[in-house]
Order: C-alpha cells, then structure tokens, then sequence
C-alpha cells in the first residue's frame, strides 16, 4: 500500500473528517445558509408589527446579508481546522494513520467544496423558495446578478467594440477564485496561529495591504510610468481599451490561481511538519 | 524494534536531551523515568513523530518516525498525558477512530471501558478527566499496536482503576509490543516496568532489566544500616537500603529507592552498569 496516496485509505479518512466537521463547523455553514429564511421572518414580523404592513427584505439589503454571510464563511475557515495547533487536538489528528496528502486532500475538498456548497446551496435554495412563493420578496439574488450583469454587458460604454461573450465566465471564474483565495488563506492562518487565528490572519493581510499598496503607489508615481500610463490609455481606442480590460481580467485570473496554489502547498508543508 | 542514536533535542537555548543512545526491544515494557523536566514527554514525541529529531537518529523498524508513514502510524498509538474532551459517545468515537488501526476491536474496547466502569454510550466530553483518560487507555489497548508511548497513562486514575489499568495492560497488549510508559507514580507500575530507563539532563543514568538491576544493587529492607547504603529510607515497616550486591542475592527491586539512589550516585550506578566508561 502507498505511504503517499492510497484511495481507501483516503476515502475512509474523509469520511472520518466529514463526521468531525459535521460534529463541529458544518453546523454554522448550515446555519449561515439559513440567513435568508431568518432575515424575511424577522423582516415581515418587524414590518407587521410595526407598519401593519407586509414587506418583504429588498434585493439590496439580501445582497448586504449574503456579502455578510459570504465573509463570515471566508474567516471562518481559520476555525476549522484550528484544533490543529492544539496539543491535544493536533496530536490526535497528526497521529492517525493516513498520509499528509490525504489529509491535505481531504481538508481542501471539505474546505473548497463541500462547505461552499453546503451554504451556497441551502441559500440560495431558500433565497429562490421566497422569492417563488411571496411576491413581495421580488428577484431572487441569482436572478437580480444575472440581470446586473446582463446589464453591465449591454451597456453603451464601448462604442466601437463588442463584449466577448465569454465575459460573464471569466467574471464568475475570477470572483469564485477569488473567494477561494480567501478561503485558504484564513485556513493557513488558522494552522500557523495557535490564538487569535482570525485577528492574526487579518493583520498580516492588513500589513501585507499596505506594505502592497506603498510599494505601488510609489512606482506608479513616477514621472517614467506616468507618462507611460498617460501615452498608453490616451492613444487608446474602445476595441484596444476592451482588450485591455479583457487581458487585464484573465492575468488576474491567472495571478490569483498563482496565489491559490502557493497557498494550498504551504498548507501542505504546514501539515507535513507540524509539531506538538 | 527501535533504534535511538546519539539523539539530541533542545528547546532554543534549553537543551534537554543530549547524546542518547539505547534500543528499544519487541516484547518489553520500558519505564521511563526522570525528574520534571528531563525530556521525558518530549522523548516520547520524538518517538511516536510529533517531533522532529534536531541532531542524531531514531529509526522505528528502520524508520523515521517524523515521516508518518501511513503504515507507521497504524503500527503505533502514543497516549498524551492530557487527553482531549471530544464532543461524542465514547464508543462513537472508538468505532470512528478505530477504523485506521487495522487490529482495532470495538468489542474489546468496550470491554475494557466497562472493566474500568464507564459507559461507553458516555459523552467524553460530559467525563471527568479520569474518565476520560481511561476512554483513551481502553482505546489504546484495543488498538492491539506493535509500539505504545504512554505518557503518565496512570495520572488521574482511582485506586481500584490503577490497578485495573495494569492487569489490562499484562492482559490484552500483544506479546511482541514494546511499551515505553513515561511516569512519575512509580509505584502504580513497579510491578510491571521492565526495563527501567532513568533520563538525567542530558543523559541515560540507567537503562538495566530488573534481573539486571537486582544483579547488581540490593535492596535491603531490614533495619540493620549497611555501610555502603548508596540510599537509605525509613518507611512505616523499617527502612529501605540500597547498596552494590556483592553476592549477586536476590531481592524486589523497589524502584523508588532505585531512582533516588541513582539520582544520589549518578557517576557510581553510571559505571556500575556500564563498564566500559
């Protein structure tokens, strides 16, 4: 049997830690996917009690809510798998037979997958529900992002060039990466940290924010790349400008599949050689 | 069978082993003993792979323990000396655990959980601490490994479970086990310890099987004082002696009196047995 990967080994881990991970955090993923049924109860209740009236929440304040709910399933993930920097915890978790890539695998799709999903799945779900049976309730958030989007798409800023229609796809690809991102950074600094891992995890973001935004301000400040960035956008038609925006879309794209993969691999190595 | 070379390891500017080198044989049950502080616990955690070993070597059936291979892990359990609360039913968390160690057996677990009178449809998290460490023994037990660590197993037991932990221990772990149980109750486990390891800062002060032990040193528990008493105690009964064995008679070691003798003479019981330092 492979000390490195093994898929019954692995499938019996991952059930294991589903169990764990239900016992423990999917609880609040459920509970956070629930936001929707909890809001429009509260909502009507105040909206009734207070104006006689029955309102339903606007797609705004939903939006607001699920913004909300989205950051804290993001800094959330520092608890997770917290328990690993505890000595009695870690121990435990370390010293169960299965190999890292097995655990490491199973965090990832538990963290990556099954917990977004979780939430996502059960929010909208209820978010579409209402907005099915109370019409006051209007678009559902998937219908109101959809239309917003069609409406970005369709708007008269270019005038000589035609959106691509892959837009909403790289728009979809580069947000849900980017959650992602998130996602597995707060997971790395729930293992580095042993207290405070989500105040931990967003100073060094914070820090690492300012130090990224000095280091660009004084580059993009200087008198070579000003004029550059004068001559460049200037000269620039809609089509170019179009192209520019496009290009600029998939490096981001790219940079923050870059970043994800740094973080997952130092996400492994802090498995690898955690120490109790 | 496990190999340790000339393994050091320090806490930043702490160092707390230095030059250790010993085997760790099949078939044995290994006390290791030392004063607070000597690298007991962290010997352990070297052992099992919770530690990086900075200078030297263990090798585990050849093995680096701090790779935890899969194989090597399922082959060992190492029994914190503070054991976690889970939020489950003790045999819940057997059954789910259990399933990585390939001998594992829930029955067994259960009997000897309800040897040491606790449910197993508890809630560990609702157990008091001795509880609770007698769920992780039980399941240490069934687990039916080739290697245990066992960190100060008999801290927060009752009487009565003291004495059950040791009958089970003789009981259910497999012969060819080898068993290093890091204690400071030495009396709980005088009667099944052996070899005893004895750590100093920095060094083996003693690493001898009983009949080894007895061999060399007496044990003398009259009251007559013997003029090379290398430790002398007064207990309730009369006193306890311990002086080189010139004849090579007999006697119960009291390991006890044998650490503190050891602890008195380090350079004497150093050479005694190991004479070609």
């Amino acid at each position: 049997m492979s000390e490195v990967f093994n898929f019954r080994r692995f499938w019996t881990f991952f059930k294991y830690d589903l169990k764990q991970m239900w016992r423990n955090h999917f609880k609040v993923a459920l509970f956070l996917g629930f936001l929707p049924l909890l809001l429009y109860v509260v909502w009507v209740i105040c909206s009734l009690s207070f104006t006689r009236e029955w309102t339903a929440p606007g797609i705004a304040v939903r939006a607001g809510f699920f913004y909300l709910a989205v950051l804290v399933i993001i800094l959330y993930q520092a608890r997770t798998y917290g328990h690993l920097t505890d000595r009695r915890k870690g121990a435990n978790y370390l010293m169960i037979p299965a190999s890292v890539t097995e655990k490491f695998t199973s965090m990832m799709v538990i963290t990556l997958i099954v917990i977004p999903l979780l939430f996502a799945g059960v929010y909208f779900l209820l978010d579409g529900f209402l907005s099915l049976v109370d019409p006051h309730y209007g678009s559902s958030l998937v219908g109101g992002a959809k239309s917003l989007l069609s409406r970005f798409l369709q708007a008269e800023i270019w005038e000589d060039a035609v959106m691509p229609k892959s837009m909403p796809n790289i728009f979809f690809v580069l947000v849900v990466i980017g959650i992602f991102v998130s996602m597995v950074y707060y997971l790395l600094s729930g293992l580095v940290f042993k207290k405070w891992k989500i105040l931990g995890g967003l100073l060094v973001n914070y820090g690492f924010s300012l130090v990224l935004t000095i280091f660009a301000g004084l580059v993009l400040t200087g008198d070579r790349v000003k004029d550059w960035l004068e001559r460049t956008f200037n000269d620039m038609g809609d089509d170019q400008a179009l192209q520019f925006f496009t290009n600029t879309l998939n490096w981001s794209t790219v940079a923050s599949v870059v970043i994800l993969v740094a973080l997952m691999t130092a996400i492994y190595f802090r498995i690898k050689t955690i120490k109790h | 069978m496990i190999q340790i070379d000339k393994l050091a390891f320090s806490y930043g500017s702490n160092e707390v082993l230095k030059n250790i080198s010993m085997e760790i044989l099949p078939g044995n049950i290994y006390g290791l003993l030392g004063e607070n502080g000597v690298g007991k616990t962290t010997l352990l955690t070297l052992l099992c792979g919770l530690k990086k070993v900075q200078s030297g070597s263990i090798r585990v059936d050849g093995r680096d323990p701090y790779d935890r291979e899969p194989s090597l892990l399922a082959d060992q359990f190492y029994l914190a000396d503070e054991v976690a609360p889970v939020h489950a039913k003790a045999i819940c968390f057997a059954r789910e655990h259990g399933v990585f160690w390939p001998n594992f057996d829930l029955s067994l677990f259960s009997g000897i959980l309800r040897e040491f009178e606790v449910e197993p449809d508890q809630y560990m998290d609702a157990m008091s601490a001795g509880q609770l460490k007698k769920t992780y023994l039980s399941f240490a037990l069934a687990c039916r490994v080739r290697y245990y660590y066992l960190d100060e197993p008999t801290n927060g037991l009752d009487i009565p479970s003291k004495s059950q932990f040791r009958k089970a221990l003789m009981k259910y772990v497999p012969e060819e086990s080898s068993i290093v149980i890091s204690t400071h109750q030495v009396r709980d486990l005088e009667n099944i310890i052996d070899p005893i390891i004895i750590l100093d800062r920095r060094d083996v002060l003693l690493n001898a099987s009983t009949a080894d032990i007895s061999e060399k040193l007496f044990f003398d528990y009259s009251t007559e004082l013997h003029p090379d008493a290398l430790y002398v105690e007064q207990t309730p009964g009369g006193t306890v002696q311990v002086y080189p064995n010139p004849t090579g008679e007999e006697s119960k070691v009291n390991v006890e009196a044998l650490f503190n003798a050891v602890h008195a003479h380090k350079d004497v019981v150093k050479a005694m047995f190991n004479p070609n330092l």
